[in-house]
């Protein structure tokens, strides 16, 4: 069982911008060998600070730093090659996992983790032995989301809404009540751990249990309009 | 932020008019609070979309299908590109089974044709093309193709 709504947690830490809902940006840039900056972007709109960095001499792990003009950002690591190449920054990776049926406790916007989907008790912080059992097509800690860049669609436009592609379970003998959206990027600082991840965005109910056998499950995202879009502030 | 769930049994994906329900339910949505004349007309346009909207689907299933068979494992190298062509056939007939209605005038706001094409046609009909190849990986499990598209889409399936 669950109650769907957007997690508690996630609301403060919006607000921390612990969580990037930016879509991938790809674009030509240059990189200088042991220089952290990206210079001669065509843009940088839709790139922001803390976006992951990827591409042909851009060291393994950069991050953005920061927007220093609309041709060039810097990166937290040195880039391993000078050259023009394609440099792909990504926002943060969200995933989608299911909930089994029967699960131990009911989840709702309370939730603040999943912890280790599949071992240990299920919590507020843990998914735990509640969530669907690896095989038949599923595999724990669930799939991942393409999301769409945040935007505000409408006229006019009151409404910053997100959303994400409908994610599919193919070749699936799945039976599941509920899911949850969460983050698996490594934006939280903690008191006495290292980084947190795995933070829960959004708590979504079934209305019972879906079944199905050898076949295809999908989860349709609502439109992203100011109205229904999964995830919205007003 | 309500998700809508569609389960189909066996092989294949789901069934064209399984897609055109759900999208033509995203397309004409009423306000509860409007006229019956309004409410009416929104319902009998949905049923006609619907009808109009199976054949759609079914041509971008037989279309990635196509490409399936002509490239094999391939395909899922290819981008989850929808093509334009099929987004514009739909927006003609919703054209053309609005105009002179009552609805006309809502469908002929440019942001209202944006959401349908950017927000409604282009995310349902790639997910047609996602079941496929998703399906085509299933059945060559172990191919680095499969594996790689897995990888990006699915994470590592079981």
């Amino acid at each position: 069982m669950a109650t769907t709504g957007i997690c508690n947690s996630w609301k403060v830490e919006a607000m921390f911008a612990a969580h990037c809902f930016g879509a991938i940006v790809s674009i030509s840039g240059t990189t200088t060998n042991t220089a952290f900056t990206i210079t001669g972007l065509a843009s940088t709109a839709g790139i922001a600070v803390g976006m992951a960095a990827t591409g042909t001499g851009v060291a393994a792990g950069a991050v953005v730093a920061s927007i220093d003009s609309a041709t060039q950002v810097t990166l937290s690591k040195a880039s391993t090659a000078s050259a023009t190449v394609t440099v792909t920054f990504t926002g943060d990776a969200f995933k989608i996992l299911l909930i089994k049926v029967g699960p131990g406790r009911t989840f709702d916007n309370t939730q603040t983790n999943v912890g280790t989907p599949g071992t240990g008790s299920p919590t507020t912080s843990n998914v735990g032995t509640d969530e669907v059992a690896s095989g038949g097509g599923y595999t724990s800690g669930g799939v991942a989301l393409v999301n769409t860049s945040p935007s505000l669609p409408g006229t006019p436009s009151t409404t910053a809404t997100v959303s994400f592609a409908n994610p599919s379970w193919t070749s699936a003998t799945i039976s599941t009540t509920a899911a949850i959206i969460y983050n698996t990027a490594s934006r939280l600082g903690a008191a006495t751990t290292a980084a947190i991840t795995g933070r829960s965005v959004s708590v979504h109910d079934f209305g019972g249990t879906q079944t199905v056998t050898a076949g295809t499950l999908t989860l349709v995202m609502p439109t992203n309009d100011g109205t229904n879009a999964i995830i919205r502030i007003a | 932020m309500v998700a809508r769930i569609m389960v189909t049994n066996g092989p294949g994906g789901h069934p064209s008019w399984k897609h055109a329900e759900v999208t033509a339910n995203k397309i004409v949505q009423v306000d509860q609070n409007a006229s019956e004349e309004k409410q009416a007309a929104a319902a009998k346009l949905r049923r006609e979309l619907e009808e109009a909207l199976t054949q759609h689907h079914e041509d971008v299933k037989q279309w990635e299908l196509s490409h399936i068979e002509e490239h094999g494992i391939d395909r899922c190298e290819h981008a989850l590109a929808v093509e334009n062509e099929h987004v514009d056939a739909v927006m003609e007939t919703l054209a053309n089974l609005t105009s002179g209605t009552i609805l006309e005038d809502h469908f002929s706001k440019p942001e209202v044709l944006r959401i349908i094409r950017e927000e409604i046609l282009l995310p349902e009909f790639a997910t047609q093309l996602h079941i496929h190849r998703s399906e085509l990986a299933d059945a060559n499990r172990g191919h680095p193709c499969a594996e790689a598209y897995h990888t990006r889409h699915h994470g590592e399936k079981a």
